[in-house]
């Protein structure tokens, strides 16, 4: 069975809900501290959302220097998946796994809802038990989760197919409503919105557990490269 | 010993939301002469070097690794004084 690391900072807060998606996926997991210098023996590795070491100087900034970074870049480096929701995609953006930066909501304003996504890439290893263009629902939770990249990424990012996720009604700001993208290589993915918070229907919503069903499925020769 | 200041600012095509809010809270308070407001940090800190070159070399690295994130912002530091022991 697989199992995969789900890495703590100081302020994670959404260690506990992505951990028990993973589990209820159908795979192992396990919390790694931010100490840690290795995530040997993990098949992928889980940043979490929330406000890692208080969001100070920028959030993510202190995270992407953390003792953790350098095993999170060699598990990308292999080919291993790397998912970064929220804070999580804060940090990857910081650490430079993923182009681009994400700045403060074009309202200032802290947004918490539900809310109404397309998937417009299925093709990679995180997002293929959806349709393409299918529109799903996750709760969203940021105040910094305007997607900001210069024309020329954005070029790049269109020209390899790295949008996976964008919104249907755009909440932060967000260039070109992207709410989430890939690496080229297809193994790193980073979102603003919370698919662990999308795991029954009771709560409001039941799309994200396909994400991690799909996740933990993944083998090496699956994983898109352009 | 040297103390060093470091100025951050969000380059200027960002949207700087704070400086937006800032516009128009001095625009409420009559003050339509003041535009264009942007808001960045400073850092001061200590740095036991002397030489220019070595100084440079360290304030640009940690800049450019973790003071600030070269996506969107920009900076500028002056060396100051030499601190008093």
């Amino acid at each position: 069975m697989k199992k995969f690391a789900v890495v703590q900072f100081p302020g994670s807060n959404c260690d506990r809900d992505l951990l028990n998606a993973v589990l209820k996926a159908g795979a192992e997991a396990e919390f790694v501290d931010y100490r840690a210098a290795s995530l040997a023996g993990y098949d992928g590795v889980l940043i979490p959302g929330g406000f890692s070491f208080g969001d100070y100087l920028r959030s993510g900034a202190m995270a992407a220097v953390a003792p953790v970074t350098k095993a999170i870049e060699e598990a990308a480096d292999a080919g291993k998946p790397v998912l970064g929701i929220c804070n999580g995609f804060q940090i990857l953006t910081e650490i430079g796994l993923l182009p681009g930066a994400l700045i403060f909501n074009d309202q200032h304003t802290f947004v918490s809802r539900d809310e109404s996504l397309k998937i417009v890439n299925n093709e990679t290893l995180f997002t293929r038990g959806y349709r393409q263009d299918e529109d799903i629902v996750y709760p969203v939770a940021h105040g910094e989760g305007h997607y900001y990249c210069d024309d020329a990424t954005y070029e790049r990012l269109k020209a390899h197919n790295q949008i996976v996720l964008t919104y249907n009604e755009n909440p932060n700001g967000s260039r070109n409503d992207i709410a989430g993208i890939v690496n080229e290589r297809g193994n790193v993915l980073g979102m603003m919105p919370h698919p662990e918070r999308a795991l029954e229907t009771l709560l409001g919503s039941d799309d994200g557990l396909r994400l991690f069903e799909e996740l933990i499925r993944w083998e090496a020769n699956h994983v898109q490269i352009h | 010993m040297k103390k060093v200041e470091l100025k951050v600012t969000l380059q200027q095509q960002v949207l700087d939301t704070q400086g937006e809010a800032l516009n128009r809270a001095v625009h409420e308070l009559g003050h339509d002469e003041i535009s264009n407001i942007r808001v960045g940090k400073i850092l001061n800190f200590d740095i036991d070097e002397t030489g220019a070159d070595n100084i440079d070399r360290i304030v640009k690295s940690l800049s450019e690794r973790l003071f600030t994130n070269t996506v969107i912002e920009t900076y500028e530091y002056t060396i100051m004084d030499e601190v008093s022991e």
